[in-house]
């Protein structure tokens, strides 16, 4: 369990929001298609995801 | 992809990350000696290079196709993230600055008490492995999705490496003046772009100006972190 845990906090920086916020970006691609405007929405997405791991408690 | 751009990205990851890791082998090589210091380091750049070795020609092999960028570009992005927001923290005041200074001064204390040279080798070693590690992950994964620019990506860690090991040798002092802080935002910018751009493609998505696009989103994340470090900084000023 903590060799799991060692290797989410390698691969996130401990974050919960980034991994999440990064699969609803993956899945609004997927179910918007792949025109201009799912491109904003996924950049849009990840951008928020930056907000909420800045918003979370210091690691 | 131009190979600069690859190059530069390692090169300043590795960096950073190398100058962390000579404070740890500047502790042990003044308290236990240099042989054990430069032994415990050795070890571990091996290691590093041998995950490197057997890993990215492997990938490089597959050649850029779509589902190594969608295993990959998600990974730069949560990486970005995690070295940006740091970065973010840190600049706002947040989060602690790392201060070299103080963890070579902590690590001089731990090892004065320890008196088998093992303790020394244990702690060079995994100083650098540790802050090697990332940036051998990165490295790896660069040559995934681009196997052409792979000798770029090798070769930006490897100058940066050298570059730090020289001048910790010759300087014998931590490297407390190096702005780490802004490296690593840098770093974070260039790998959650990086991210971004290869998971999209890998998603399908066509970008508005090709490889160009990277740029404007670099332009983008720097101006949306500066815009989080300014709101932060407001939020904790008294």
């Amino acid at each position: 369990m903590k060799v799991l845990r060692e290797i989410y906090d390698f691969i996130t920086g401990g974050s919960i929001a980034a991994p999440i916020g990064l699969a609803v970006a993956i899945l609004a691609v997927i179910l918007l298609g792949h025109d201009e405007f799912s491109s904003y929405v996924f950049i849009t997405l990840i951008l928020l995801t930056l907000l909420a791991a800045t918003r979370e408690k210091t690691a | 992809m131009n190979g600069w751009v690859l190059g530069g990205t390692t090169f300043l990851a590795s960096a950073v990350e190398m100058v962390e890791a000579a404070t740890i082998v500047l502790a042990v090589g003044i308290t236990q000696g240099w042989r054990t210091a430069l032994t415990g380091a050795a070890w571990a750049l091996l290691a590093l290079g041998v995950i490197v070795a057997i890993l990215g020609p492997v990938l490089a092999r597959q050649g850029a196709i779509t589902w190594l960028e969608l295993i990959v570009g998600p990974f730069m992005i949560l990486f970005g993230i995690a070295w940006l927001r740091k970065a973010i923290w840190r600049a706002a005041g947040r989060k602690a600055m790392h201060d070299e200074q103080a963890i070579f001064d902590r690590e001089v204390a731990a090892l004065q008490s320890a008196r088998d040279n093992r303790v020394g080798f244990a702690t060079s070693f995994q100083g650098v492995f540790v802050e090697g590690l990332e940036v051998a992950v990165i490295v790896v994964t660069f040559a995934a999705t681009q196997p052409l620019l792979l000798g770029w990506s090798i070769g930006g860690a490897v100058v940066a490496g050298l570059v730090v090991g020289v001048a910790g040798f010759a300087l014998r002092t931590p490297f407390s003046k190096v702005p780490e802080n802004a490296i690593k935002a840098i770093v974070g910018l260039m790998l959650l772009s990086l991210g971004t751009f290869w998971t999209g493609e890998g998603l399908g998505i066509a970008w508005w100006f090709g490889d160009a696009t990277l740029f404007s989103l670099v332009v983008l994340y720097a101006a949306g972190a500066t815009g989080l470090t300014i709101s932060k900084r407001w939020s904790i000023a008294p």
